[in-house]
């Protein structure tokens, strides 16, 4: 069984703003959800996770095979900006020709195949100016579905996704994690998590306060602040 | 009323053509040497050497601050008295002007390079770009066509201050009309003659820079092609 093990990780940037310690399992074919008010260090954590922070201690273990090409962990971030000087479909191309190492046609067939999942055929040739903001955000998605890494975390991936494509993004998170992939997910739409995950963790000040089931962290939950954050939700 | 009389412009067709000539060629090599020095010198300015850092900033920040006919004036005629070294005028001109156009060019590349939002070149990383692969796909198309608008204004501010090659005697635009009018006491003709041919140099670009800044990126245009 693959997995990616956090064990008391912590990252601070000074003595009270930062994360941790930490400690979290997150497994294949699940859906993770974090919630928590706005600087409790969400960012901070998923960043920590896919290792683009430097950990001030604790560690981060990856059970995996590696596969030639096959990217493992991958992010889409709070303000998801496409690749500016890339049309949509060079965009969701690149990676695929350069990293997963598809020939053109394939990367081609592959992306036009992602894109129409996220209702993007009719936009592949604009340039990410020409775009809305929801459907820049639908790219960025694309662009990291396409390449299919095995923990696949969002950073509020629905923050200009209006209420159908929010619905949308979520069923296709779901087949996604029943692929045999991880999905972590940061958001605030509450009622969208519900539906969706399997674990939901609540973060306040850098520190999980809670975590379980979301029938029983977002229905029942016995930690204070929780509740507190619940009610105005 | 003044009574224009073109005939002097084509009397004097030969010095004036040579001294257009003149002109763009000393401007192509500042513009050569310039953009070379400039990127390198921006590069520079972005490594994590601190000695480097600090050598391309001290450069970027004297020759920006220099006045260019100070240092045409400076390089001309001080340095043969105090290092006793002589250098042409025309060489003098490529040399102070590569100089100043050099450190403009290295401020924009280093902005250029530094605007480019992080979540871009994160991004690229984290879905499996090497470090090169990021460089050539991302940052560098993207920063080119950052600092394309600024370079070609850049280049449009440094022709405009080749004229000052003229206190050295540089034979270049306005040192020979300089010297037709001293014999035929024509200015009007012969200063009217010098900023149509600057018009028609510069023009052409000013209008390309335009061009290229209204097609930024960062600017947020909704027109569909």
């Amino acid at each position: 069984m693959s997995f990616l093990k956090a064990e008391n990780i912590e990252k601070k940037y000074s003595s009270n703003i930062g994360i941790g310690p930490i400690s979290m399992l997150l497994e294949k074919n699940k859906i993770y959800s974090l919630i928590g008010p706005n600087a409790s260090g969400k960012t901070t954590l998923i960043r920590c996770l896919c290792f683009l922070e430097k950990l001030d201690s604790g560690s981060i273990t990856i059970n995996e095979t590696k596969e030639n090409n096959q990217l493992i962990t991958s992010v889409v971030f709070q303000q998801p900006e496409p690749w500016p000087h890339l049309t949509v479909l060079e965009n969701v191309m690149l990676p695929l020709i350069h990293v997963a190492k598809y020939n053109k046609k394939d990367a081609r067939l592959l992306a036009e195949e992602t894109l129409a999942n996220f209702g993007l055929l009719d936009r592949i040739k604009y340039f990410p100016h020409q775009l809305s903001g929801g459907l820049r955000q639908r790219v960025v998605h694309t662009r990291t579905f396409a390449m299919k890494p095995k923990y696949l975390f969002l950073d509020e991936p629905t923050s200009a996704l209006d209420p159908e494509w929010t619905e949308q993004l979520g069923k296709l998170l779901k087949n996604y994690a029943s692929d045999g992939n991880m999905v972590f997910i940061v958001a605030h739409q509450i009622n969208f998590l519900k539906k969706i995950s399997d674990i939901v963790y609540f973060i306040k000040n850098g520190l999980i306060l809670e975590e379980g089931h979301p029938s029983q962290v977002l229905g029942h939950p016995s930690n204070e602040s929780l509740q507190k954050f619940l009610e105005n939700a | 009323m003044y009574i224009w009389n073109w005939d002097w412009i084509w009397l004097y067709r030969e010095q004036l053509i040579d001294a257009t000539l003149l002109t763009l060629w000393l401007n192509v090599i500042v513009l050569i040497i310039g953009s070379l020095f400039g990127v390198l010198l921006g590069l520079l300015k972005r490594t994590r050497y601190k000695i480097f850092k600090v050598i391309a900033s001290v450069y970027i920040d004297l020759f920006r601050t220099l006045p260019v006919l100070v240092l045409l004036i400076w390089f001309y005629f001080c340095m043969p008295i105090l290092f006793d070294i002589k250098i042409s005028a025309f060489t003098t001109s490529v040399l102070v002007l590569s100089l100043n156009l050099s450190a403009f060019i290295a401020e924009i590349v280093d902005a250029g390079i530094e605007n480019i939002p992080r979540n871009h070149i994160e991004s690229a990383r984290l879905l499996g770009f090497s470090y090169w692969q990021t460089n050539k796909l991302i940052t560098l198309p993207i920063a080119l066509k950052n600092m394309t608008p600024p370079i070609v204004s850049q280049y449009i501010n440094s022709i405009k201050l080749s004229v000052l090659a003229s206190v050295i005697a540089v034979p270049e635009l306005l040192n020979v009309s300089q010297n037709i009018i001293s014999q035929t006491y024509r200015p009007l003709e012969f200063y009217t003659f010098l900023a149509v041919i600057f018009l028609i140099i510069l023009l052409p670009w000013t209008l390309w820079s335009k061009r290229l800044e209204s097609k930024s990126f960062f600017k947020n245009k909704k027109d569909k092609n």
